[in-house]
């Protein structure tokens, strides 16, 4: 095909009206124009507008009723674009854009922070407002096309039938979730309260944003008195250790020389392979070591004085290379049984670790009194605040540090979540079978 | 290391061996005619199947807490939800065909976990002591098992038109093909992430009540939720352009290898990120 006849080809004829865009290039269109248009203007207006979770929650509400009573009143192809799958498609690949950048920059930090640890780039970050990303204005308004696009195609199902009755329910459950989310970071109020055992009653809150404490404080409405804080650990556990020789790259990044458990046994009478190829067993376990001298030969025996794990002693016996090692070990006194220059097995106390962290406390209102306990994954509603278990001192084991949470929206968060859950099992579960009955 | 697992842990050994003689009889079904070849290859994930699940409950008694505490543990997890949904999966759409790319995936994590061994096992600290720990990671590994076979499906999708021996796989049927039916691939591949994806929400909304059990917050914004956010907004997303024209086939089918990339980033690469330092989720192993 020549130049010209190719461009007759491309070109419409002048007798013919010139085709318009189809209906998905207007959609790529009208989507690229507002998720665009969105990013720009909140990053343009939080220059004036700071981030900040009312701002967040007030600016998407908003722009999303904009955007909903724009796409319902004016002529043009708005409410199909926002309900349609492209265009949701496509901001949430955008949401998990700003998700990410979210992820890739510390979030909430102080300003002087940024710029000491990024240089010029952390005036940057600070400028365009990289340091909260998710109470921004450009997250606010994706927020706002998120929140009227489930909306539009909630809508769009209206009136339900039980046959698309999934698609309603998760994207109620959506909006739901959305709107309690919103209440939550508008009208939650939370802070920490230090508590000393038997010390002073707590009557308020110190306010907090983010992980900063504030100079404010809140009335609880009723007295907190901790009566008693108890550090539960684990037992205590007697390992046999075994540990190669390795190597750590040091803060000035010099290659410095350092022992690593390499594997781990219980202590028991069964022979053992090491990751090394060498091998051990247990010839004597003594949880309370003691040397009993034998009557008849007047030779030092090993025995123990009980079978609780006191004093604990073992006897090894190891194989390494060939070599036989006979070695008796106590936990007391560690000491390695050293299978070469850089392998060794040890006997020894683990560290206790925490179990769990108990306060015990009793409200006061009015009369009214509750002692419970509180511990992590366990925590106390009281007057409208629910105190959860976040801090303790290991200097002062007295004292427990507790969060108190008043949150009115997160009822609402957790009934979307049910829905959207209800709604994506129907959708997917249910309704290809209600289809498939006709 | 080898002889040290082989006598301290033959379970586990046995586990893998079943995994690798199970890919090489899928392999070798790919190619006979006997269909008992194909039989014993479903036999073998099965039996690798049943002792994986056996290295779990045997951890889960010794450590005296459900074993998905470290990387290892979850790796060993893992391998048990790939070979779990894949046996489902295959009695479901009657193939053998995707036999290989399945045990090969779970011997996959089997290998990884041996280079992520436990020198000790941990305790469990006070915040994972929740009656929320085990449905939230027993659900999202499932999920995530779902999608890994997807990305599978989703590369030999890609292949097909390209390789004359892939082609030749899906209409193969001596067997492979028990049903005798054509396969449809990118119908499976949807419906193993519509599967995943209800997993991927429960396990999502699961964690956040657990967040807010423990600390009071149901969002934190911390690096693992977001990353977990982004692989549901990932997988929301491919499921709604599925009905955009011009999605299914290729492009579908890349957005879900990149999609599997997510899964793969937010499961093994949260150090790597800048703001690792103040996530609650970053394994210590590494």
């Amino acid at each position: 095909m020549n130049s010209k006849a190719s461009r007759a080809a491309a070109e419409p004829s002048p007798s013919q009206p010139p085709a318009g865009p189809s209906v998905a290039e207007r959609e790529v269109r009208l989507t690229s124009l507002l998720v665009v248009g969105a990013l720009l203007v909140g990053l343009l207006l939080q220059v004036w507008i700071p981030p900040g979770g009312f701002t967040l929650v007030a600016a998407a509400f908003l722009a999303s009723m904009v955007l909903i009573a724009v796409g319902y009143l004016a002529p043009g192809k708005l409410r199909q674009t926002i309900a349609g799958f492209r265009f949701i498609a496509t901001l949430l690949f955008v949401l998990a854009v700003e998700a990410i950048l979210g992820t890739l920059v510390l979030q909430m930090k102080p300003t002087s922070f940024y710029v000491e640890r990024y240089g010029v780039a952390g005036k940057v970050i600070v400028a365009l407002r990289l340091d909260d990303v998710f109470h921004g204005l450009p997250f606010a308004l994706l927020m706002a096309l998120f929140g009227a696009a489930v909306i539009a195609s909630a809508l769009l199902r209206w009136p339900v039938k039980v046959k698309n009755l999934g698609f309603f329910i998760a994207h109620i459950g959506l909006l739901t979730s959305l709107a309690g989310a919103g209440a939550s970071a508008t009208l939650s109020i939370r802070g920490r309260i230090d508590l000393h055992a038997g010390g002073e009653t707590a009557t308020h809150v110190v306010l907090k944003r983010g992980k900063q404490l504030l100079p404010e404080r809140a009335a609880l409405g009723f007295d907190l008195h901790l009566d008693r804080f108890e550090l539960v650990n684990y037992e205590p556990e007697f390992r046999i250790g075994f540990y190669e020789q390795g190597t750590f790259t040091d803060e000035e990044g010099r290659q410095r020389p350092t022992w690593r458990l390499k594997a781990s046994f219980d202590p028991d009478l069964q022979k053992h392979r090491l990751p090394s190829g060498d091998s051990f067993r247990l010839t004597g376990i003594y949880p309370e070591f003691q040397p009993v001298p034998d009557p008849v030969t007047r030779q030092v025996k090993y025995g123990t004085a009980s079978q609780e794990w006191k004093s604990p002693a073992v006897a090894i016996e190891a194989n390494a290379g060939g070599r036989k090692i006979e070695q008796l070990l106590l936990a007391a006194q560690p000491q390695a049984v050293f299978l070469g220059a850089e392998r060794a097995l040890l006997f020894e106390k683990r560290e206790q670790e925490v179990k769990a962290y108990v306060s015990h406390v009793t409200a006061a209102k009015e009369g009214k009194r509750t002692s419970t306990k509180i511990t992590v994954n366990e925590p106390m509603s009281f007057g409208g605040w629910t105190l959860y278990q976040v801090n303790y001192n290991p200097a002062d084991p007295t004292y427990s540090g507790l969060e108190a949470v008043y949150d009115p929206g997160v009822a609402w968060v957790f009934l979307g979540f049910a829905l959207i859950c209800i709604g994506v099992f129907y959708m997917f579960y249910l309704e290809p079978r209600l289809k498939a009955r006709g | 290391m080898l002889q040290y697992v082989l006598a301290e842990h033959p379970v586990f050994v046995a586990t893998t061996a079943l995994y690798a003689a199970s890919a090489a009889f899928y392999a070798a079904a790919w190619r006979s005619t006997k269909a008992l070849v194909g039989r014993a290859a479903t036999g073998l994930m099965a039996a690798g199947l049943v002792l994986n699940a056996a290295v779990i409950v045997q951890r889960w008694i010794e450590a005296d807490r459900a074993p998905f505490k470290s990387l290892f543990e979850s790796l060993v997890f893992f391998s048990f939800c790939i070979a779990l949904v894949y046996v489902f999966f295959e009695l479901i759409y009657r193939t053998r065909v995707f036999g290989v790319p399945a045990a090969a995936l779970a011997l996959g994590c089997l290998g990884y976990a041996l280079a992520k061994w436990d020198a000790e096992i941990v305790k469990l600290p006070p915040a994972l002591q929740s009656p929320w720990f085990v449905p939230h990671v027993m659900v999202y590994f499932v999920g995530y098992a779902a999608v890994t076979i997807a990305f599978a499906l989703a590369i030999i999708q890609l292949l097909a038109p390209r390789v004359g021996f892939v082609q030749r796989l899906l209409s193969m049927k001596a067997g492979t093909i028990t049903s005798g039916q054509p396969l449809d691939v990118e119908a499976m591949n949807f419906e193993l992430v519509r599967f995943g994806f209800a997993l991927l929400t429960i396990g999502l909304l699961v964690g956040s009540v657990w967040a807010k059990s423990a600390w009071g917050d149901f969002w934190v914004w911390d690096p693992k939720e977001n990353w977990s956010l982004v692989t549901w907004l990932v997988y929301g997303g491919y499921l709604h352009l599925r009905r955009v024209r011009g999605w299914r086939g290729d492009r579908g089918a890349w957005l879900l290898i990149a999609g599997f990339a997510v899964v793969m980033f937010t499961y093994l690469g949260m150090h790597l990120l800048p703001t690792a330092e103040e996530s609650a989720h970053v394994y210590n192993s590494q």
